[in-house]
């Protein structure tokens, strides 16, 4: 059954405009349709995150685990595959296997090889464990264990992410509708890589007519709506009341409690803003099949990714994450079969079965084509925002020149839970702040079959503040077992 | 061995008499003196501020708002890993208040026409009967001028209706709501520190601990009166021991011990796909039979009493036609109806012998012994093992392997090779793998086999014969074992298993685990569970102790 047919590209341009589906996004979208609050900066940098759990799609023939020096990316003869590298090592990008559906947008993109979650692997028990992966690839940060309310044994970084970094940052500049829009593609996956702050988990929205609700609904459309304005005064009304509740418990909380309470009055205050700053916004966005089920990913994912478009477009944030859950796409072909268990991740520990000395040799190319299906699928998801920000201009040149948008998952190889040598795909340059079009190998081993580097995701993380225009020295956990602090090298 | 007997579904046991009643008054009274008892240290942990669960707080606005299940069952509030409210969480919850709000139920407690003027007597009288009700406490002064504050606020720009609504919204999302917040009150004969939990506050202890939701109008009424002390509050557990919201409690709770909803580590029944070349049978209607058929087990054993050892022993089973088929039962219900049956002794003997575990604890194509074993261990034992290295997770383990001779390897064989070489892996898998050998008869839908047939990773089939010899080593039941049924009957004697048990129901009560005040408590609790084998009588057990009873606040 195809619930999705209403919000596929050319809804949107329905949608948006009312006509013309043959011309592009722009033309229907620009002038009046598209809204920007009051005293916006007139042309606003954006970061987007595309994060896919459980690791790219590499693998690796031997059963060993792995440790610091050892390539698990597929390169050698002894190595099997690896799906995401370039198909060039050396500057002049040549996009790997899974990245085929980026080919048109190659001069604007920025693949970075040989860069660690150094704060991963410094804490990570087997020097990669998903856990400890996923709380630090965006935070960089030390993270601690500790038990939540249900009795599971989790891992909770102790430092935000960067994506909310930059969302509390460019939210204080020019206040916004929602410091970040923050959806997800639901399944399978071992805890959100994004914080807002120490052991404070981001939760993002896996509904897409609640996500849409959320970030759309509460839109003008320019005409006079009293039934909106009455459905917002009363819900200012209610915040009000309700953070006079919590108010009044603060002076009787221990300091633990206190904790709980006073967050809850700022998420309070928030959502208040929320209400309050979206009366300032006009803007004609998408309309959404409310009927689509979390559980549906393959409709899932392309309705998320409309809603950041049209909350970038409208001007409702200049933050956005999309989490995508590991799973299986069952709707593509699946030559490989099944796998240990229903997720995405199960596919990847059976790489090295695959391998030349594996029990699964003989299904290698079966495994191949699944693995390239499976996360060529969510390189379309980034390729359809890619695509949608890049039909936009602004400025000298398109919305997506004044973005950074990146990719990344918690792992490169997620047979082995390396968090050596990341996927790391960077689009758009932040204003020009980033040279595209290249791919950057920080890899110095000489040896093709060794793997050395000193570069980390704090280091690309540091430099993305830069390119905001924030001047930090360093991002993340201060640790004498980090390569090199500071920005990374040769972006510019 | 027993013949087939097939009972009405309806004939279901009514709960007899337990233990809990005569050996529940281990103290007597005296005076004002604490009822504590006998060799349990009057202490408590400190009381936290916690969110009710996504579950609890579903059906507090069900049972607040006099609501039927299918009404909330669309309201889905985050849990926040941390503990910390997101945005969303606090978003979700003002969108459920909303919604709930927009159902109309609360503005039945209203006593004037809501769709006239009203009044802000009638308003203030909505506040105090909704709100006490709500809040799970009379409202407080403070609480009255603040909502009232609301009303006549909203009530300047907005309808009466829509003024109440105002209200009721802001109460639907109030801290006293939404987290349980416990300020005890002193008693006489308590140590420094040490504060009763108020009749209020027990109240909803029980009704959260017992029910998942707020108390009733009973439980208030006994709150109101103090009779939640000694003999009262043990009547008041019994009262609600005896409720079908206890039985739904427990079949949560018991499925949360096998985890059977999934965790990070493996799938839930739902998820749990079978390979459809091997079991054609297998489809979601099959396993939603697959998760009835054990909540019904529970469900009845918890109605005869809550044995534990009938958890691991009985035969009894509630099966439609697809499940008696799974089973082998003959004579059985067919297709959509359902009956108890008795399976066969030889094969069957309670939980973890059901398909339901069996299924989720198994690989789509083949039985996964590493998973069953660490399942026993870890849910059942409450013995933790370090993570597996990641090359560990998830390797396939076929079956039919060839060893160099090209002698076709088990399941077993395969194993034991991959995991006893190294001493690493060793260390773990001598304990795991001998557990889950045991369950070697069933297949990776819980099917039971007398040899196992697979297909080997070159895609020839084979057979080969099942060894299920195995052991507990290093439990308390240690020794050794031949088959799940004879290992189901160690579990449902051992007193280790009863002390997880035990261990498990503070999560359940308190949502935190032992605190370090409560260590006699606990004991209490694991004693009464051990010399009784009930669970009825580990809850009352919990109820009756310190733990419950009394609180610490925390650090200022």
């Amino acid at each position: 059954m195809k619930r999705g047919t209403n919000f596929g590209r050319r809804a949107f341009l329905r949608a948006a405009g009312g006509f013309a589906l043959a011309l592009p996004l722009l033309e229907a979208t620009h002038g009046d349709s598209w809204g920007k609050p009051k005293n916006a900066a007139p042309i606003a940098k954006r970061f987007i995150v595309v994060f896919r759990h459980g690791g790219t799609a590499s693998n690796v023939q031997r059963y060993e685990i792995g440790k610091l020096g050892d390539r698990l990316d597929g390169t050698g003869p002894e190595q099997g595959h690896d799906l995401w590298a370039p198909k060039d090592p050396g500057e002049t990008l040549v996009l790997g296997p899974i990245h085929a559906a980026l080919e048109a947008h190659k001069s604007k993109l920025l693949l970075l090889s040989g860069v660690d979650n150094a704060a991963g692997v410094l804490q990570s028990p087997y020097l990669g464990d998903h856990r400890w992966a996923n709380s630090t690839i965006m935070t960089s940060a030390k993270a601690t264990e500790s038990t939540d309310a249900a009795g599971n044994q989790i891992v909770l970084a102790q430092g935000p992410s960067l994506d909310q970094v930059l969302a509390q940052r460019l939210s204080a500049q020019n206040a916004l509708p929602f410091p970040s829009v923050n959806v997800m593609v639901d399944g399978h996956q071992y805890g959100t890589p994004f914080f807002s702050g120490p052991a404070r988990p981001v939760n993002s929205e896996t509904n897409p007519g609640k996500a849409f609700d959320t970030y759309l609904g509460g839109v003008g459309s320019g005409t006079p709506n009293p039934e909106l304005v009455r459905r917002q005064a009363m819900g200012v009304s209610v915040l009000d009341g309700v953070m006079d509740g919590y108010k009044a418990l603060q002076p009787k909380l221990s300091s633990q409690d206190r904790q709980v309470v006073d967050a809850h009055l700022t998420q309070l205050s928030e959502l208040e803003r929320r209400i309050k700053t979206l009366q300032t916004v006009t803007c004609t966005p998408i309309t959404v099949d409310h009927g689509v089920q979390d559980a549906d990913a393959e409709h899932v994912g392309p309705i998320m990714v409309d809603i950041i478009l049209a909350a970038m477009r409208c001007g409702l944030t200049q933050v956005a994450t999309l989490e995508l859950a590991d799973i299986i796409t069952h709707w593509l072909p699946t030559p490989f079969g099944d796998v240990a268990f229903d997720i995405g991740h199960s596919l990847h520990h059976v790489a090295s079965d695959c391998g030349a000395k594996g029990t699964q040799f003989a299904k290698q190319q079966q495994w191949l084509d699944e693995m390239v299906a499976n996360r060529g699928w969510c390189i379309g998801l980034f390729q359809r925002l890619l695509a949608g920000l890049d039909s936009v201009p602004e400025g000298n040149g398109t919305m997506l020149d004044n973005t950074l948008m990146l990719y990344t998952s918690e792992f490169s190889n997620g047979s082995f839970h390396s968090e050596n040598n990341m996927p790391l795909l960077l689009a758009g340059s932040a204003g020009g702040a980033f040279r595209t079009g290249r791919h950057l190998n920080f890899n110095t081993a000489t040896d093709p079959l060794a793997y050395q580097s000193k570069t980390g995701t704090h280091n690309l993380f540091t430099s993305i503040l830069n390119a905001f225009g924030f001047p930090d020295a360093h991002f993340g956990v201060d640790d004498p077992g980090l390569g090199f602090k500071g920005p990374m090298p040769g972006l510019v | 061995m027993r013949s087939l007997s097939v009972w009405a579904a309806a004939a279901l046991v009514a709960c007899t008499s337990t233990s809990e009643d005569v050996t529940g008054s281990a103290s007597k009274p005296n005076g004002t003196a604490p009822d504590v008892p006998a060799g349990v240290t009057l202490d408590a942990a400190p009381s936290a501020l916690h969110p009710l669960t996504p579950a609890q707080y579903r059906r507090t606005m069900r049972d607040l708002l006099g609501l039927a299940d299918a009404d909330v069952a669309s309201i889905k509030i985050p849990t926040d890993a941390g503990g910390i409210p997101s945005l969303l969480t606090v978003s979700k919850l003002d969108d459920a208040a909303t919604q709930l709000t927009a159902l109309g139920a609360h503005r039945k407690l209203a006593t004037c026409d809501v769709g006239g003027s009203g009044s802000t007597e009638c308003a203030t009288k909505f506040i105090t009967d909704f709100g006490s009700k709500a809040f799970r406490h009379p409202v407080t002064p403070d609480e009255v001028t603040w909502l009232t504050g609301i009303y006549t606020s909203a009530r300047l720009s907005f309808s009466f209706a829509d003024s109440l609504d105002v209200v009721a919204r802001v109460m639907l999302q109030s801290p006293q709501v939404v987290y349980v917040h416990e300020e005890g009150e002193p008693a006489d004969g308590l140590p420094a520190g040490l504060l009763a939990v108020t009749q209020y506050e027990l109240a909803s202890r029980l009704s959260y601990f017992l029910w998942d939701s707020m108390p009733d109008d009973a439980l208030f009424a006994a709150a109101a009166q103090k009779q939640l002390k000694g003999d009262g509050l043990r009547a008041q557990a019994k009262r609600m021991l005896d409720d079908p919201r206890a039985r739904t409690k427990i079949v949560e709770f018991m499925t949360a011990w096998m985890e059977l909803d999934g965790t990070a580590r493996h799938v839930s029944i739902e998820e749990a796909v079978k390979d459809p070349a091997r079991f054609p049978g297998d489809n979601p209607a099959l396993r939603a039979a697959v998760r009835r058929e054990t909540q019904e087990l529970v469900g009845r054993v918890w109605e005869q009493g809550g044995k534990v050892d009938a958890l691991f022993t009985s035969t009894d089973a509630y099966v439609n036609g697809p499940l008696a088929a799974l089973y082998g039962v003959k004579n059985g219900p067919t297709g959509d109806a359902w009956a108890w049956v008795t399976l066969p002794a030889d094969q069957r003997a309670g939980i973890a012998t059901r398909a339901a575990f069996l299924l989720v604890y198994a690989n789509p194509d083949i039985p996964s012994p590493i998973r069953r074993g660490s399942a026993v261990w870890r849910e059942f034992m409450c013995t933790t093992f370090p993570p597996p290295p990641p090359a560990a997770m998830d390797v396939m383990i076929k079956g039919g392997e060839t060893d160099p001779s090209g002698k076709p390897l088990s399941i077993r064989q395969t194993v034991t090779a991959k995991t006893m070489l190294d001493p690493v892996c060793m260390s773990c898998h001598q304990k795991v793998n001998p557990t889950g050998f045991a369950f070697g008869h069933y297949d990776a839908l819980g099917q039971w086999q007398d040899k196992e047939k697979g297909v080997s990773p070159a895609g020839v089939t084979y057979t080969a014969d099942i060894d299920t010899t195995g052991d507990l080593m290093g439990s308390d039941v240690a020794g050794p074992l031949d088959g799940a049924v004879a290992l189901s009957a160690k579990l449902a004697t051992s007193r280790q298993v009863k002390d997880c048990l035990a261990s498990r129901t503070w999560r359940a009560a308190f949502a935190r685990d032992v605190g370090d005040e409560e260590a006699t408590s606990l004991k209490y609790v694991q004693d009464r569970l051990a010399a009784s084998g009930s669970l009825r009588d580990a809850l009352v057990g919990l109820i009756d102790s310190p733990a419950f009873q009394y609180m610490r606040k925390g650090t200022p």
